[in-house]
């Protein structure tokens, strides 16, 4: 089966793709990220505004209107959610794996 | 304190900023179009040292994006002190010591960044270098490497006496401005495929 050639996504992304389920500006994600994965991941703000604008090109994201002026507000795309879905499906695959080895 | 350098790339420049912020000095502006640099001495109410990190864009963007792009630099910490809308180097200074130390968290976005800078370098290289070859070919009565030649008027280099040099001063401005353009996109032109060279191009990765 080929895989999807976007496969592997990065850390950062998969990050982004899982805080934008719900309409979030770019600092709104990055404090998202820091919440969910527990202060370990804290992106960056030049990494934060390429990651979205390479989300946008590829349609995975979208921007949303919003009463905030100064911030674009961002959401995840249906796109944005099936890619987003194979990438964790890819990852539990190698978490079973990992496990039948005894990790 | 105003200094002058011309980087041709990327990180040398931040580097070389970073090093002179760490012995007491904050990054005020900058002039890209003079490579000038302005710095202040910090003073004694000042409760760090800062870093300043570039960032390039390659193309401009619209009222709008740009504020949007200011305002996520801002409320990470990073205050903007050099940089337009119409693209270009961006310079960030870190607002607080509390600021983050980067403005990327990995290797792929800075090495985007980078990247821009040396593709829009080679996209003018090419273009400058080649209507500088063009031009070149194109233009017989024109020998670029000899200054007689750049004088259009009939006779200038017969006349004789004061009126001589009127003749010649009077004429230098055109002269100047028929090779001029040539002279420009050749200097700049090699300065740009200097930039591509230095921060060695890369088509994938």
């Amino acid at each position: 089966m080929a895989r999807n050639k976007n496969l592997p996504l990065t850390e950062t992304t998969y990050y982004i793709l899982l805080a934008l389920t719900q309409p979030l500006h770019g600092y709104g994600a990055i404090q998202e990220i820091e919440r969910l994965s527990q202060g370990t991941v804290k992106v960056a703000a030049g990494t934060m505004y390429g990651a979205t604008e390479n989300l946008l090109k590829l349609k995975w994201i979208k921007e949303v209107p919003s009463n905030d002026k100064r911030r674009r507000v961002y959401r995840i795309t249906a796109a944005g959610q099936a890619i987003l879905q194979l990438e964790t499906q890819r990852l539990r695959g190698l978490g079973k794996l990992a496990e039948r080895f005894g990790y | 304190m105003k200094k002058f350098h011309v980087f041709l790339d990327l990180n040398d420049e931040e580097n070389w900023i970073n090093a002179i912020q760490e012995s007491g000095y904050r990054l005020d502006w900058v002039n890209p179009y003079l490579h000038c640099y302005t710095f202040q001495k910090l003073a004694d109410t000042d409760q760090f040292n800062p870093y300043t990190r570039l960032d390039f864009r390659d193309r401009g963007m619209n009222w709008r994006a740009y504020r949007d792009y200011r305002q996520l630099f801002s409320d990470s910490g990073w205050r903007l002190i050099a940089g337009s809308r119409h693209g270009g180097i961006q310079y960030f200074q870190q607002k607080t010591a509390a600021s983050d130390r980067d403005i990327f968290s990995d290797e792929r976005s800075r090495t985007r960044s980078r990247r821009r800078f040396t593709r829009l370098s080679l996209y003018y290289a090419v273009f400058l270098l080649s209507y500088v070859f063009f031009y070149w070919r194109t233009t017989d009565d024109l020998n670029f490497f000899d200054i007689k030649s750049w004088y259009l008027t009939p006779g200038l280099w017969q006349m004789q006496g004061e009126g001589a040099w009127k003749a010649i001063i009077f004429e230098t401005p055109f002269a100047l401005m028929r090779v001029g353009v040539f002279y420009v996109f050749l200097i700049v032109g090699l300065y740009n495929l200097c930039r591509v060279i230095r921060s060695g191009y890369r088509w994938q990765g």
